[in-house]
């Protein structure tokens, strides 16, 4: 069945269920996240039973200067469906893209969740200006540096949740008029270590199974840049479906070529999957696909310094002396 | 007083130089080789024309040679002396030893350099290390 089928599937099956997720589906979903964290399948029963027997751990989600394409991948996520991840495995007490609340009732439920006397998780998605004391991204009056540091400055961990929240990513691209930068690097002086979930966005199941390892195992063991290992562990070039072209020599020579539709290696063409640590070809995005093996090439977007490091795309990275 | 320390201790740097040149005589060029038992993993990348004695100017010994110490200085010399396991998983091994996100690692500290500006050596597959006829 091909992907597209088995998501109208999926879909449908929904609808005839009524929305509530299924023990099969539930367990498939367990099983989902133990392999992403790489551990046996066993480990789906550990997952399950974090999951149903502790409280549903408080998150409030903070959104900085960002597109919203995290939470965007977050809303598509397939196994488990939005609504299900916040109505029975965490508990979503802020988030301004999906919460009912607005204006000061929205402020009033920060407040009420900051105040949770068994402690919340704080996620901040997006970089957070600094410049002039941060007067370029305000949230209820108040400065995204002032309000953020307040939330991750009081919350038991802090999942920086993208590229833009981990690194500064496209909102810290050159001239970066704002002065954006991300979480660890703005609240370095508070001593905030955060979890970089690094990407543009990041695959949900990343999310997802740093949240399942805080609650089973506890921090999950960071890589020099502060991205879980587990996730992080290895470049997108080691475990790609184009891998074997390239051990080949076989290079794509242009996007409309048909050596790029046989699935031919995209490195001329600009692919950063050798040097970008990431889990998408093995996580795939919704379990369906991602960008290589759709026939774009990787651009690097889990890495420090992603934009102005890795642009311009689609060709070669640059060497030294050489012009865009 | 300061001026006459600081001159001071510049001569003293000065008077040890050459002893430090000549203690540390490095290689000029190496070429890096895969080891026997390691299977070959591509049709095309052949053995690196690593330019040592190049590196050796920019960065400390211990950057690279990173089980060295002063007193173990010259037991721990080439990369092949740990990292031989095949594999493209295996944290320890050779293919790992010279590609993962440490800046012990060509790749981490190229990538490293590259990210904080200091300089811009090559990170692409075909135009940098392996290059490709």
């Amino acid at each position: 069945m091909s992907s597209s089928l088995r998501v109208s599937a999926k879909l449908l099956d929904r609808q005839l269920e009524g929305g509530r997720m299924s023990r099969r589906d539930f367990m498939k979903f367990c099983g989902i996240v133990a392999a992403a964290m790489g551990m046996p399948a066993a480990f789906a029963a550990d997952v399950a039973l974090a999951l149903e027997t502790k409280k549903r751990p408080s998150v409030i989600y903070m959104h900085g200067a960002e597109c919203t394409g995290c939470t965007e991948a977050l809303l598509r996520s397939i196994d488990p469906y939005i609504d299900t991840l916040i109505m029975e495995v965490i508990s979503l007490d802020y988030c301004e893209s999906i919460m009912a609340a607005a204006g000061h009732a929205a402020e009033k439920a920060l407040e009420k969740a900051m105040k949770n006397p068994e402690g919340y998780f704080c996620t901040i998605e997006g970089a957070i200006p600094m410049k002039q004391g941060g007067v370029y991204g305000k949230v209820g009056g108040e400065t995204m540096l002032s309000l953020f540091s307040r939330v991750a400055g009081g919350a038991k961990g802090v999942i920086a949740m993208g590229t833009c929240a981990s690194y500064g990513g496209v909102q810290a691209a050159a001239p970066n008029p704002s002065g954006a930068v991300g979480v660890g690097e703005a609240f370095a002086a508070m001593g905030i270590k955060p979890i970089n979930i690094s990407g543009c966005p990041p695959n949900p199941i990343n999310f997802i199974g740093t949240v399942v390892h805080l609650l089973t195992k506890g921090m999950p063991e960071l890589d020099a840049v502060g991205r879980p290992k587990m996730f992080f562990g290895s470049t997108v070039h080691d475990k790609c479906q184009r891998r074997k072209h390239f051990d080949a020599g076989e290079f794509a020579p242009s996007f409309q070529s048909k050596e790029a539709r046989e699935g031919w290696c995209l490195h001329l063409l600009g692919c950063r999957g050798p040097y970008t640590f990431n889990n998408c070809p093995t996580a795939q995005f919704n379990q369906s696909n991602w960008p290589v093996r759709a026939g774009a090439p990787c651009l690097g977007c889990s890495e420090p310094g992603f934009w102005d490091q890795y642009a311009p795309f689609n060709r070669d990275v640059l060497m030294k002396g050489e012009k865009a | 007083m300061k001026r006459l320390i600081c001159i001071m201790a510049a001569l003293a740097v000065l008077a040890l130089l050459p002893g430090l040149a000549s203690a540390y005589e490095v290689p000029k060029d190496l070429i890096i080789k895969r080891p026997d038992k390691t299977p070959q993993q591509s049709t095309w990348v052949g053995p690196v024309k690593f330019p040592h004695g190049f590196h050796a100017v920019y960065n400390s010994c211990k950057s690279c040679h990173h089980e060295e110490s002063d007193r173990s200085l010259g037991q721990f010399l080439p990369c092949t002396q740990c990292h031989i396991k095949p594999g493209l998983d295996e944290p320890t091994g050779f293919f790992r030893a010279f590609h993962n996100s440490s800046p012990t690692s060509c790749l981490g500290c190229h990538k490293q350099k590259r990210l904080t500006k200091q300089a811009m050596p090559p990170i692409s597959c075909t135009r940098g290390c392996h290059k490709k006829q």
